[in-house]
């Protein structure tokens, strides 16, 4: 059976549904910052929460990151439809 | 703590303590000195059976000498160790835990990072002996033989990677890569159990480079909570280097860290990691970290629903979390004021009432009485140091709290809810802090600028603080807004709180769009550490060590400048005797006479109100009190009849606009430099240079603004 995946921004994905990350961001001062936390591609992750003022805060390996809603709307990441 | 009970708390099993320490990249060397005392000490801690013979325990205490070699002095002496790691793995924590208090801070050379070094004391066991008698030191239970020795340590700052994306990471980066004079001998990579995957990115490159590394692994309580069990002996071998469990917080595992610190230098250098190749540097490195992550921690169970997640569902939300957050504001806001202040009269009155008291007796016993030497001591060298001091349970208040709300976690959250409002006006969440208490004190604001997580951004908040209108500055508007003002004195001093927000929000566009114009608001990326019990000893601990450094700095710029003025006041320029003449007729009051008619413009170039602005300058505080004195007022809280004398003189000075002329003297309290001690805690934290520029700017600042408001308001009123 074929699955369904459909890519979607960070801030966009469902809270509490575990996404794949699809890809890192452009900008190589964040994107080295966020390699260092852990996100690279196929890593899987979820949004625990929405913080006040929009921020995101995933499950990056066990640990909690927070990332900005600016930058929640660069970073692509899968979801199983 | 005796080594067997360190063996239980610490969770090394003895059976597994020499292989901890004998890698792959450190093999077992029977037939010498280390593994001599390796075996010696898994004996000792499993058996303690005495491993030195009784008949060489005689002798001193001292420090033990020559014949009894240690291990450390196998290779060479005056060893530096290095600890290295992320933000929030526990590395200072395990820097205080290793030294104490005898730290000192300061720049790297020729840079703007600020490093700790700190000495390591330690009791080296003695691993030969060829003394007649041996004059080594006993160990408390007489089992072994050892010697103090000692060590610096460097606390370098919080680096994810070498990459190097800030000046703290280049200099992780250069002491690594480069082999000078400054590189250490030894290498400790701080990781967190908890996060040990995103931790050990720094050891993959660390392994890269021929260099003497010890992982030392922290927060393994907080793993062990998350389902998580750090297998520390197939750890070691997955990386190749030596790993140690231990508990700065709680000061466990230190022991056995000492012995393997001391095992890595007297070891030759490893040599370093072989890539694989094919894959691009971070892919291969997080292989690699993958495959040792899998072989070292084992899970057990899954993960439950952690307390942080709970408590970040309140403290994270939409409503309440701000409110949360306004009400820690409000705590550090309330601590930072009303609880310091009772502290501060205290020290302060002590110092003015029976040290001043007492020194004025000793003077008149030796027949100084009444002379100007009575002033120096008196009014200069002791008031200068009563000030000092009356900063002291502020600051001290102001470093607890910082410690506490770094060290809880919470201040990582309030960096993500204030991060929009602050993103507006191009600075970090974190910037919110030093903010909100540079209203109550700037002193203790500008130390708060720690928060900030990079050298750029601290400098730039340094720079707006003098800005936030402190709650000295707030008992000189009340007095000339009630003067003036009458019933409108309330709004007078509410608009001096809006100029003052302003002022940040325009000066900080201003420096960003002119000298930092490279600083982009940098997107929030955080790490949000898992919510913990701040320990006594370690919010004290670092609380000490900055007050240290504050006192250091400020002690002499602060009690400088008040012998200065005080030397200003006793120079007679109008004949009369030094140190016994009236303020009127001294070099200060002539030198207030030619600098007044610069602040013609603004309409108060008198030079009782410049000097005023001179003794606001030392301490806004005194202010009034020097005004009563000027115009000889007996009770200068009597603000009608000092209120009088002052009108008088705004009414002559403004040409008869004497409402503009103090709304500009009021504009320009607000915004020229607050205070020395401000000027001392800047210094502390970004230099001379930038606190003389600061000076300038503010100077500048707030004369082009009170003009503006004498000028245009002098047409209407």
């Amino acid at each position: 059976m074929k699955s369904l995946v459909s890519t979607l921004s960070l801030d966009q994905a469902p809270i509490g549904r575990t996404l794949t990350i699809a890809a890192t961001c452009d900008d190589g001062v964040v994107a080295r910052r966020l390699t260092s936390l852990g996100w690279r591609v196929g890593v899987q992750i979820q949004v625990t929460q929405r913080a006040s003022g929009g921020a995101r805060i995933i499950d990056l390996n066990g640990s909690r990151v927070a990332v900005s809603r600016n930058l929640a709307r660069a970073l692509p990441v899968e979801v199983a439809a | 703590m005796s080594q067997s009970n360190q063996t239980n708390t610490d969770g090394v099993d003895s059976r597994r303590l020499l292989p901890i320490t004998v890698t792959p990249s450190n093999p077992p060397r029977r037939d010498d000195s280390v593994s001599v005392t390796l075996d010696a000490a898994v004996r000792s801690e499993s058996s303690a059976h005495p491993v030195v013979s009784p008949a060489k325990l005689v002798g001193s205490i001292a420090t033990g000498r020559a014949c009894c070699r240690t291990q450390d002095e196998v290779a060479t002496g005056g060893k530096t160790i290095a600890l290295v790691g992320a933000p929030n793995v526990g590395k200072s924590t395990l820097f205080n835990a290793l030294t104490g208090s005898r730290v000192t801070m300061g720049n790297w050379p020729g840079t703007t990072v600020e490093v700790s070094r700190g000495v390591w004391r330690y009791r080296a066991d003695a691993t030969t002996c060829d003394c007649e008698t041996c004059q080594c030191e006993p160990d408390r239970d007489g089992s072994t033989l050892a010697r103090r020795r000692e060590s610096t340590i460097i606390d370098l700052p919080g680096a994810y990677s070498l990459d190097s994306t800030s000046p703290d990471e280049e200099l992780t980066h250069e002491l690594v890569a480069a082999d000078t004079a400054q590189t250490p001998d030894l290498f400790v990579a701080v990781v967190d159990a908890a996060h040990l995957s995103r931790s050990l990115y720094l050891v993959a490159e660390l392994r890269e480079q021929a260099r003497r590394l010890v992982v030392a692994v922290t927060m393994s309580d907080v793993a062990r909570r998350h389902g998580i069990e750090v297998d520390t002996y197939a750890l070691s071998e997955a990386l190749g280097v030596p790993v140690v469990r231990v508990d700065p917080r709680h000061r466990v595992g230190l022991d056995t860290l000492t012995r393997v610190f001391l095992d890595a230098l007297a070891a030759p250098i490893p040599a370093s990691r072989s890539r694989l190749s094919g894959d691009s540097d971070a892919d291969e490195r997080f292989a690699w970290i993958a495959e040792a992550v899998n072989q070292g921690t084992v899970y057990k169970g899954t993960t439950h629903q952690q307390f942080s997640d709970k408590v970040d569902r309140f403290v994270l939300a939409p409503v309440v979390g701000p409110m949360i957050f306004l009400g820690v504001m409000w705590l550090v806001f309330q601590i930072t004021t009303t609880v310091a202040a009772p502290l501060q009269d205290g020290l302060e009155s002590i110092v003015s009432g029976p040290v001043a008291d007492a020194a004025t007796w000793a003077l008149v016993q030796i027949g100084l009485g009444g002379s100007w030497v009575e002033g120096l001591v008196v009014s200069g060298l002791i008031s200068g140091v009563g000030m000092l001091l009356s900063f002291t349970p502020l600051m001290a208040l102001m470093f607890i709290l910082l410690a506490l709300l770094e060290d809880s976690g919470y201040l990582a959250r309030a960096a993500v809810l204030t991060d929009r409002v602050m993103g507006a006006l191009g600075l970090p969440g974190r910037a919110f802090l030093p903010l909100v208490v540079g209203f109550g004190c700037n002193v203790p604001g500008i130390a708060a600028t720690r928060v900030l997580s990079t050298p750029r951004q601290r400098l730039l908040t340094v720079m707006l603080i003098p800005f936030t209108a402190c709650s000295a500055r707030l008992t000189v508007f009340v007095m000339l807004g009630s003067v003036f003002f009458g019933k409108w004195a309330g709004t007078a001093v509410f608009v001096m709180y809006v100029v003052s927000i302003l002022l940040v929000v325009v000066a900080g566009f201003a420096l960003r769009s002119t000298l930092w114009r490279s600083m982009m608001a940098e997107p929030l990326v955080i790490d949000l550490p898992p919510y913990q019990v701040p320990t006594v000893r370690l919010t004290c601990s670092v609380a000490w060590t900055r007050l240290k450094g504050f006192l250091q700095t400020a002690s002499g710029i602060i009690v400088a400048t008040v012998v200065l003025v005080w030397l200003a006041q006793a120079i007679p320029v109008n004949g009369g005797v030094f140190g016994q003449i009236e303020v009127e007729d001294s070099a200060y009051a002539w030198l207030a006479r030619q600098v007044a008619p610069l602040f013609s413009l603004a309409g108060f170039g008198s030079w009782q109100t410049v000097s005023a602005l001179v003794v606001g300058f030392v301490a806004k505080e005194a202010v009034i009190s020097s005004w009563g004195q000027t115009y000889a007022v007996a009770d200068p809280d009597d603000y009608f009849s000092l209120g009088q004398h002052i009108q008088a003189a705004f009414e002559t000075s403004s040409g008869g606009h004497t409402l503009p002329a103090v709304a500009a003297l009021m504009i320009f309290f607000l915004a020229y430099t607050p205070c020395v001690a401000t000027l001392a805690a800047q210094t502390r934290e970004v230099g001379w240079k930038w606190t003389g520029f600061g000076v300038v700017m503010q100077l500048v600042v707030a004369s082009v603004m009170s003009i503006a408001v004498f000028q245009i308001g002098s047409l209407f009123l």
